[in-house]
């Protein structure tokens, strides 16, 4: 059976007469001159098939995109397919935008190379996953049209797509990666805030909205705290290609009570405001489980996070917790989210803020190891003895079955005589726990988090990602 | 909450001689109580919170805010 694979150069196709031609071939000057036509006789699902392998045709033509045609005898196409390409951009490329290619096996020295009429241009990504390449805003040196892109590491380069490089618009709602396949995906969006609730209640303009590549490098220093780490609690075993992550920059919003998505808490924290995420993210098609809100205040600088409410009414996915039963939500009321500089730069934070926004009010709290604090809900990380002086237990708590150890030093931070409160063994005992104060050791980016943490963590967020 | 740098733990005690870690880490309790809280289900603990830190803020911390900016500015504190 005769197959013909190529780029669809030409095509002339007479809609209303029912048939195409089709000059499949490398280059224009060598190509097969394949047909599709309707026949009078042919019943309609034989027309609707041929119609649209018409469409498909017109679409790889345009998208530049190769077709494989079987063609049994003659020039007749009897069947078209497009077969699956080793790499996809995700949305088109445009100057200062973001710029994310998914595929699978990318080397940590990926590159993205953009070849236009022999030449070529070499683009550092600023993230690299072994299923995501992400540039935080795409070089304008990349020439504006069609061009045909490639991801290149000392292990080989993949084949080619065609893409089409454009100078603007920048986009308002831009997918970094589009996640499992399914309908409602594990969840991330990054939003620019677009208003603050003040201290005293006003609404007004954030200035993150006219800043935008400080945005978008407040965006890849999140992504790349989460996922580029040493703490692989959201990267292993791949468990972040089955996110959906996406921006969201729209500097036509006004500022008002429903845009305000932060407000400042005196003296210098700033907050996400619960009530008005999920309808704000809801007029972009967005549906999170978790919202990062990146803001441009220099007075309330101090990142915070709220939990997460799941939906008790929707299904879950049942644990225990010294031998108690709980769920792990698999849909929220209102999304976990965190308010953080859009300039943030260096430190733990995202990760940090993420582990708090991740879990839930009710089904288990990721809290704050560097205060003492006292019983009050399920808080996931820590317990309390009833007196200071009391040793600390050897064993913190059962979960789901599999005993974790408690930590006997905090790290090499120690637990303050005072007091009473104590946290589960660390992953790393060098360093400060991601819950704990990070600031307290040379290099925060290195801190993991305890093991109950990050099982906890990978089984809640796996639970959603199932759904 | 983002926890403090220990730049800006030495910094709001030499601006208020007589401040001890003791009361920072009262104020930062509160603060991480406060978060624990469902702003939906529970405003009136919420508040009462915050009007402990606030008072705690007042009478022990009073130039915590021109800290923050003294540190911000220069650079030696986001947080």
């Amino acid at each position: 059976m005769a197959e013909t694979v190529g780029l669809v150069q030409k095509l002339k196709w007479n809609a209303p007469g029912g048939w195409l031609f089709a000059y499949l071939g490398p280059d224009p000057s060598s190509t097969t001159l394949l047909t599709v036509v309707i026949g009078p006789a042919d019943p309609p699902h034989v027309r609707h098939s041929k119609q649209g392998v018409m469409r498909l045709l017109e679409a790889a033509q345009l998208g530049g995109y190769p077709v494989a045609a079987v063609h049994p005898s003659g020039s007749v196409i009897s069947e078209l397919r497009i077969d699956p390409l080793a790499i996809c951009a995700i949305g088109q490329p445009i100057h200062g935008d973001f710029f994310a290619v998914s595929g699978a096996g990318f080397q940590p020295d990926s590159t993205l190379v953009f070849e236009m009429g022999g030449a070529s241009v070499t683009v550092t990504p600023d993230m690299v996953r072994p299923h995501l390449v992400l540039v935080g805003g795409l070089p304008a040196n990349v020439p504006v049209g069609r061009n045909q892109l490639s991801v290149r590491s000392a292990a080989g380069t993949s084949s080619t797509v065609p893409v089409d490089v454009s100078a603007g618009p920048l986009t308002t709602v831009r997918v970094l990666h589009p996640g499992a396949p399914k309908a409602a995906p594990y969840t991330i969006v990054f939003v620019a805030n677009p208003a603050i609730r003040s201290e005293t209640g006003t609404i007004a303009s954030d200035q993150v909205l006219t800043n935008r590549p400080t945005y978008q490098g407040g965006v890849v220093y999140c992504m790349q705290n989460l996922f580029m780490q040493v703490e692989d609690v959201l990267a292993a075993q791949g468990l972040d290609a089955r996110f959906r992550i996406v921006s969201i920059f729209d500097p036509t919003v006004s500022a008002s009570a429903n845009t305000a998505l932060v407000q400042e808490d005196a003296p210098d924290i700033m907050e996400t405001r619960r009530a008005v995420l999920a309808p704000f993210l809801a007029r972009y098609g967005e549906n999170a489980d978790v919202v990062i809100a990146l803001h441009g205040s220099t007075t309330h600088t101090r990142a915070s996070a709220w939990f997460t409410s799941d939906d008790p009414a929707r299904p879950s996915t049942a644990f225990t917790y010294d031998a108690a039963a709980h769920v792990h939500g698999h849909f929220n009321t209102v999304p976990g989210s965190a308010a953080i500089p859009a300039s943030v730069s260096t430190g733990l934070t995202p990760l940090h803020e993420f582990g708090h926004a991740a879990s839930d009010f009710t089904n288990g709290m990721i809290v704050d190891l560097y205060v003492d604090g006292g019983p009050g809900g399920f808080q996931v990380n820590k317990k309390f003895r009833a007196l200071s002086t009391d040793p600390i237990p050897n064993n913190f708590a059962n979960y789901d079955g599999a005993g974790y150890t408690s930590d006997l030093n905090r790290d090499a931070l120690g637990y303050p005589a005072s007091w009473v409160s104590y946290h589960p063994v660390l992953i790393d005992p060098t360093r400060p726990d991601v819950m704990d104060n990070y600031w307290l050791t040379a290099n925060p980016l290195l801190c993991r988090h305890d093991r109950l943490d990050y099982d906890f963590l990978r089984d809640r967020i796996g639970a959603k990602a199932s759904r | 909450m983002e926890p403090l740098r220990p730049q800006f733990r030495q910094a709001l005690k030499e601006a208020h001689p007589g401040l001890t870690d003791a009361d920072i880490d009262r104020y930062e309790e509160l603060l991480a109580a406060r978060f624990q809280i469902d702003p939906d289900r529970e405003p009136q603990r919420l508040n009462e919170i915050d009007r402990q830190r606030e008072e705690l803020l007042r009478t022990r911390m009073p130039r915590y805010r021109e800290v923050r900016q003294r540190m911000s500015s220069t650079g030696g504190a986001s947080a």
